[in-house]
C-alpha cells in the first residue's frame, strides 16, 4: 500500500468511527473530540500508543463526556450532553466534519507529512483550542507522553507504511484479494465468539438479514463449528427506513461455507451463490490476535476473477474492483468494532 | 439552577478563554437538542412550516438543516400548499 492509499484509507476509517462516534450522542457535527475518540481505536500508530498509555475507549468517552458536562456548568447548566449510547451511524445521514475538524484533517497530510493515524494525532494535539490535551490530562496523560510513544512506535516501524512493508499479494495470478486492519475493543474471546457463530453474522456483515442452520439428515446442526460446513444466508432486501433496496433475485440467497476454523485465531468464510452460479464466489479469512485493551484483526477478502471473454471485459475495471473489495473489507472491520463499542 | 443563576454564569467574562471554550459544548448541547425536538415534531404529525414557525426561522432554513440529519424512519408529509 503507498503512503498516499495509506492515508487516504487512514481518514477514511477515522472520519468513519469519528462520525459513528457523534452518532452516540445524536450529534452530526463531528468535532475534534470524535476525532480524538476515533483514534483511540485506531490499529494504527496512533492507537497504540494510546492505549498504551491506558486509555481505553471507554475511559476516553468518559473523559469526553466530563469535559462537556464541566463546560456547560461553568455556564451555570446541569444537564450534560445527552448519551444514548447505542451507535446509530448507519441508521441516519446528514454528518458533516467541523471546519475545526476538517482543518486538522488537512493539516495531517500538508507538507512532508503523510497523513496517517500518527500524524493525525499530532495535529490534534497542537490544535489551538487545546481540547485535545485537556482530554489527555483527564486521562492521567500529556502531550509529551504521547509524542514519546509516537516517537517509539516510529523507531520500531510499526506503522508499516514507513518501512514499505506490503501485504502479501495472493500468489494465484486469478484472484484479486484485499486486506485492512482494524482494532476491536474486546477481548479475543468475545470477538471469536461473535464471529464463530453464524446466527450471528448479521451483526457484521450489514447485508445479511438472517442465516439458517444446515438442514442435516441427523436433525440438528452441530454445536461446534466444524469445516466444511454451509449455512444460507438471506440478504437484506429493505433499508433501515423501509424502502426496498434493488436486489437481484438470484442474489439474495447466499450460501456461507466455513472453511477454516482455528479457534480463537482464524476463521475464514467462502461465499457463493447458488442461484447465480456465475457470480464469482469470495472468501473473508479474519485472523485475530490479543492486543492491549482488546483485539487486533486482520481480514483480507477475495475474489476468483471471471474467465474467458468476461475477463478481458473486466480488465479496464480492475482498479474500481479492487477499490470495491476493499470498501467492503473495510466495512466488514468496521462492523466488528462497532459491535463491541 | 434557576434561570438568573444560568445568566449570571454565562455572564462571567474573567476568564474569557474558558467561556469560549464552554461555549462550544453549549453549541452542541444545543444542537443536540434541536434535532431531538426537531424529530419528535415531525414525529408527532407537525410539518416542516410549524417547525420553522416553533423556532422562529423560515421553513427553508429548517428543512435545509434537518431534512438529512432526521430519523429516516419518519414519513414527512409532503407539502400540499
Amino acid at each position: 500500500m503507498s503512503a498516499f492509499t495509506h492515508a487516504a484509507a487512514t481518514m477514511q476509517t477515522v472520519s468513519l468511527n469519528a462520525s459513528e462516534e457523534a452518532s452516540r450522542r445524536g450529534q452530526r457535527d463531528v468535532d475534534i473530540d470524535h476525532l480524538f475518540l476515533a483514534l483511540v481505536i485506531s490499529s494504527d500508530a496512533a492507537g497504540r500508543a494510546l492505549r498504551a498509555l491506558g486509555i481505553s475507549l471507554d475511559g476516553a468517552r468518559e473523559a469526553v463526556a466530563e469535559l462537556h458536562t464541566d463546560q456547560l456548568r461553568s455556564l451555570g447548566i446541569t444537564t450534560g450532553i445527552p448519551d444514548d449510547g447505542a451507535i446509530t451511524f448507519h441508521e441516519t445521514d446528514g454528518y458533516d466534519l467541523t471546519p475545526r475538524s476538517l482543518s486538522v484533517m488537512k493539516q495531517a497530510s500538508a507538507g512532508k507529512k503523510t497523513g496517517d493515524s500518527a500524524d493525525l494525532l499530532r495535529e490534534l494535539i497542537a490544535e489551538p483550542s487545546g481540547l485535545v490535551v485537556d482530554l489527555l490530562a483527564r486521562l492521567g496523560s500529556t502531550p509529551g507522553d504521547v509524542h514519546a510513544q509516537l516517537d517509539a512506535l516510529d523507531r520500531d516501524g510499526t506503522e508499516g507504511v514507513r518501512t514499505g512493508k506490503r501485504p502479501a499479494r495472493p500468489r494465484d495470478r486469478g484472484v484479486v484479494a484485499q486486506q485492512a486492519e482494524t482494532f476491536v475493543p474486546a477481548p479475543i474471546d468475545e470477538v471469536w465468539a461473535l464471529l464463530a457463530d453464524p446466527a450471528r453474522m448479521p451483526e457484521w456483515e450489514s447485508s445479511v438479514a438472517r442465516v439458517e442452520p444446515p438442514t442435516s439428515p441427523e436433525g440438528a446442526p452441530p454445536d461446534t463449528l466444524v469445516e466444511r460446513t454451509a449455512w444460507i444466508a438471506h440478504v437484506l432486501t429493505e433499508r433501515p427506513d423501509g424502502k426496498p433496496m434493488k436486489i437481484k433475485v438470484a442474489y439474495r440467497r447466499r450460501r456461507v461455507e466455513v472453511r477454516t476454523v482455528e479457534e480463537p485465531f482464524r476463521i475464514a468464510w467462502l461465499t457463493t451463490f447458488p442461484d447465480a452460479p456465475r457470480a464469482a464466489p469470495f472468501t473473508l479469512e479474519i485472523e485475530l490476535s490479543a492486543a492491549p485493551g482488546g483485539t487486533q484483526l486482520a481480514l483480507t477478502t477475495t475474489r476468483r476473477r471471471h474467465t474467458g471473454w468476461r475477463w478481458l471485459v473486466g480488465l479496464p475495471l480492475r482498479p474500481l474492483q479492487r477499490f470495491l473489495l476493499w470498501l467492503q473489507v473495510t466495512h466488514v472491520g468496521a462492523a466488528i468494532g462497532r459491535v463491541f463499542r | 439552577m434557576t434561570s438568573p443563576h444560568v445568566a449570571e454564569a454565562a455572564a462571567d467574562t474573567s476568564d474569557p478563554r474558558a467561556g469560549l471554550r464552554a461555549i462550544v459544548s453549549l453549541r452542541a448541547l444545543a444542537d443536540t437538542l434541536e434535532l431531538r425536538q426537531v424529530e419528535a415534531a415531525l414525529r408527532a404529525g407537525m410539518s416542516w412550516s410549524e417547525v420553522a414557525d416553533a423556532l422562529g426561522v423560515t421553513r427553508q432554513a429548517v428543512h435545509k438543516k434537518y431534512a438529512k440529519r432526521i430519523d429516516p424512519t419518519i414519513s414527512v408529509p409532503r407539502r400540499t400548499s
